[in-house]
């Protein structure tokens, strides 16, 4: 993963339990790094170390630290880092993950290495989206809760997701469903 | 195989195209540009909604035709700022030219504005992915500059805090070549301290400690992890001896430092302070041990004083009796004086100021000083131009004299001659002695010794005063001569004046406050006669017999009713049932020191008189007496002061505070 994702969870650990507890967690998951690179690649299995560690030392599950870092993903990442860019991306919640191929098609330009999940989204009734998930990684289904969760914030509209089907192995999708009150447009 | 887009294909592939006849009117809009202007529809002309930037061609159609191969750019005058980018196709069959391009955008911020966003460009328009690049670009910039911000922030806390050491830190390989050391080396360095980088750390060291340090960095079992520690000496950059004290760690291993850290901590100072403690606890018990002797050496004294005194008085002026006797008090009154300076030396005895000629005790001393100089030196005085009335302590200033006659002496190794001359100096403005101490306007009388000896550098004389400091080698000096000239001259209200040469000799004067007043004599008061005698009981406590004896004699002699006791104890219960005018107690006594006496002989009878006396003041006993208000008689002692004293507390003309 890119060094991106992180310098997110970094930026998660630290503001909610401070540097000394980001220290720890780098300490007992073996993370040798002592600061990463957005744009540099790294291996993924830093990543889960670093998602290991942190579940055993704030003695939270790794579907919880998961579920959290997708929120923060959204709301601190990528609303902060690039404000932007999610604008460009859609006023509405549907209207935004409908684009997030397109816009992880297009941010492919800038990270090659990047192995980004693909999303299709149909509204099955007023309200009710579908939203179907295809990653080559296994596993983060909690993450994508705490996206589409953090999403919801994003613009401001009530959400309730449920997943609906799991991913049995990489490439196959994982399915959603995503209730939404009405869209306000960003925060 | 010829294939054509539908007009739904090519609204879809190109939503922001429009299509132009031949009279330059709008045939077809595509939607990305209705939906921003939903007045450009067909048959309006194309000059009311473009401006043709580029290429630099009249906006007709057979100009467009003629440069359909380039790049153009169209100013939509229906949505500010919305400029297209594309090219122009000619379809002669049909005889209209297409324009197929789209929103030249810079960044997010600028397509936010025209109310466009990203799913509004065709997947296939590469405008897009530029954005999200610049988008990412800058994120990545700002990231960059953090980490840049954070390295430099990491860098300046670790020199500010490394600079603050007082301890220098670096970084050596096998050989002892430096990697790295730390600013705090420029204490010894100099400014080119850093410059050691790339140089032998071995040779800037003493070349024993250096031996044993090579030998540790060359022992192949000095693996990773391993420390030493030994003390190494240096020189400093201005030439000054300096003793560190250096930890290493190895290093090597470690992928971040790469070698053997150093840790140099300046212990110099600490060592020199260890060595002057030493030398002060030798010294006190020197002292101590001197005050003791004369303790005793002055009762010795007193006991011959007194005797022969008592016979000189019994002998016949004139006779050879009479001068023999007078010449064995003068002995032992030099005896005396010297008692005087070893307890002075030993900071014992209370300074004792009156008028004096410094050119009669230079004179008095002349034989003294030629003694202890020995015979390869010539001693030659010039004291005529001046009587040297000053006021001050004959035996300190005797001491002065010594101190700096003897370093003369040491200046010429291999003998000279040593001048000593007097004078008195008006000066009419403030001047500052060697250490910088201002002595006021006035009249000074100057003593100057000068020899023609090896002399001193700036650097030596720098630290001259300084207690402790020595050029003699060990054991050949203490250190404490001119220290102690330095305060006993400040403590006259005088200064010293130093002038010398390096290999050229030095010029060494002590300046003191002129005294108006007439010295006083050194006479000795004449002895009581027979015919005045005294009336009283004394009772006198010493743990000496024959200080007893003596004072019984002298007192007896004048007609006092006197009683001797050796032990406190005994004296106690004598004046527990005798009648006692005046009490001479010893201090320092066995069983019960005179203080401890005479408060519990005050308890039972607080009208006896008590006069004490005593030949060493360096207890606290004395402090006790003084602040009691008792008087205090100082031994060694003539019959003439004992008599007189006596009488002047029998007389209450001597105060005695009430018990």
């Amino acid at each position: 993963m890119y060094g991106l994702v992180n310098q997110a969870v970094q930026g998660m650990v630290i503001a909610g339990f401070g540097e000394d507890v980001w220290e720890r967690i780098k300490c007992e998951a073996g993370v040798d790094v002592e600061a990463f690179v957005s744009m540099e690649s790294y291996d993924d299995a830093i990543t889960y170390s670093l998602v290991q560690a942190g579940s055993a030392v704030l003695d939270m599950s790794p579907e919880a630290i998961l579920r959290a870092f997708g929120e923060y993903w959204v709301l601190e990442t990528a609303a902060e880092g690039y404000p932007e860019l999610m604008r460009a991306a859609g006023d509405t919640l549907p209207e935004f993950i409908g684009n997030l191929d397109q816009l992880h098609s297009r941010v492919l330009m800038t990270f090659p290495e990047l192995c980004p999940p693909s999303f299709n989204c149909k509204e099955v009734d007023p309200g009710v989206l579908r939203v179907a998930y295809m990653s080559e990684r296994v596993g983060l289904e909690p993450m994508v809760i705490g996206l589409l969760e953090g999403l919801g914030k994003h613009f401001k509209t009530p959400i309730e997701v449920s997943l609906v089907d799991a991913a049995t192995e990489p490439g196959t999708p994982a399915e959603f469903r995503v209730r939404y009150g009405i869209a306000v447009g960003p925060a | 195989m010829e294939y054509a887009l539908t007009r739904d294909l090519l609204r879809a592939a190109f939503p922001f195209h429009f299509v132009l006849d031949q009279d330059m009117s709008l045939v077809d809009v595509g939607p990305g540009l209705q939906a921003l202007n939903e007045g450009m529809t067909p048959g309006s002309p194309a000059s009311d909604w473009f401006t043709l930037q580029r290429p630099a061609i009249p906006f007709d159609f057979s100009s467009l035709v003629e440069n359909t191969g380039l790049a153009f750019l169209m100013q939509c005058r229906a949505v500010e700022g919305l400029v297209l980018r594309g090219q122009i196709l000619h379809d002669p069959d049909q005889g209209v030219l297409f324009f197929l391009g789209g929103p030249r955008i810079a960044n997010f911020t600028e397509m936010r504005d025209l109310g466009l966003g990203l799913s509004d460009l065709p997947p296939h328009d590469s405008m897009g992915d530029m954005l999200v690049l610049l988008e990412t670009k800058q994120a990545a910039l700002v990231d960059a500059q953090n980490l840049a911000a954070k390295l430099t922030m990491g860098k300046k806390w670790f020199q500010a805090l490394i600079g603050a050491s007082s301890d220098v830190v670096g970084v050596i390989d096998q050989s002892g070549c430096v990697q790295y050391v730390s600013p705090g080396i420029e204490k010894f360095r100099g400014a080119a301290g850093i410059s050691l980088v790339g140089k032998s750390f071995l040779e800037w060291i003493h070349e024993e400690d250096a031996a044993a340090l090579r030998a540790v960095l060359n022992d192949e079992s000095w693996g990773p992890d391993a420390g030493h520690h030994q003390l190494v000496r240096l020189i400093d950059s201005r030439g000054i001896s300096r003793t560190l004290d250096l930890s290493l760690r190895n290093m090597a291993d470690d992928k971040y430092v790469g070698g053997i850290v150093v840790n140099l901590s300046d212990v110099t100072d600490r060592l020199e302070l260890r060595q002057q403690l030493l030398q002060v606890q030798r010294l006190d018990t020197l002292g101590q041990l001197a005050g003791g002797i004369a303790h005793d050496f002055n009762n010795l004294l007193f006991v011959i004083i007194s005797y022969a005194a008592l016979l000189k008085n019994a002998a016949k002026p004139g006779s050879s009796d009479y001068d023999d006797l007078d010449e064995i008090l003068k002995a032992a009154n030099d005896a005396s004086d010297l008692t005087r300076q070893i307890l002075t030396f030993s900071r014992k005895q209370e300074v004792d100021s009156s008028t004096l000629s410094l050119r009669t005790v230079i004179d008095d001393m002349m034989l003294m000083l030629g003694r202890l100089v020995g015979d390869q030196y010539t001693l030659r005085k010039h004291t005529e131009g001046s009587m040297g009335l000053t006021s001050g302590d004959e035996g300190q200033l005797r001491q002065v004299l010594i101190n700096i006659v003897l370093n003369a002496r040491d200046a010429m190794p291999d003998g000279g001659e040593i001048r000593i001359e007097l004078e008195t100096i008006e000066t009419h403005e403030e001047k500052l002695d060697c250490l910088g101490s201002p002595l006021p306007a006035g009249s000074y009388v100057a003593c100057t010794v000068t020899d023609r000896g090896v002399g001193m550098s700036r650097e030596v004389l720098e630290k001259a005063f300084e207690p402790f400091y020595t050029t003699k080698g060990r054991g050949k000096g203490t250190g404490l001569g001119l220290a102690t000239v330095y305060g006993m001259v400040a403590e006259h209200g005088g200064g010293i004046f130093v002038d010398t040469e390096l290999g050229r000799g030095t010029q060494f004067s002590f300046w003191l406050p002129s005294s108006d007043s007439t010295p006083s004599l050194a006479v000795e008061p004449s002895f009581p006669h027979e015919s005045d005698k005294e009336t009283g009981r004394i009772l006198v406590v010493d743990d000496s017999e024959a200080i007893l004896k003596v004072v019984d004699r002298v007192l007896g002699a004048r007609g006092y009713d006197v009683h001797l006791e050796s032990r406190p104890v005994a004296a106690l219960e004598r004046v527990r049932h005798e009648p006692v005018d005046l009490m001479l107690v010893d201090v320092l006594m066995p069983e019960m020191n005179g203080m401890q006496l005479v408060t519990k002989v005050l308890a039972l009878n607080p009208d006896i008189k008590v006069l004490m006396m005593t030949g060493y003041s360096s207890t606290g006993i004395l402090e006790q007496a003084t602040e009691a208000g008792l008087p205090v008689l100082w031994k060694p002692f003539t019959p003439t002061a004992l008599i007189a004293q006596v009488k002047d507390v029998l007389d209450g003309n001597v105060g005695q505070a009430p018990a």
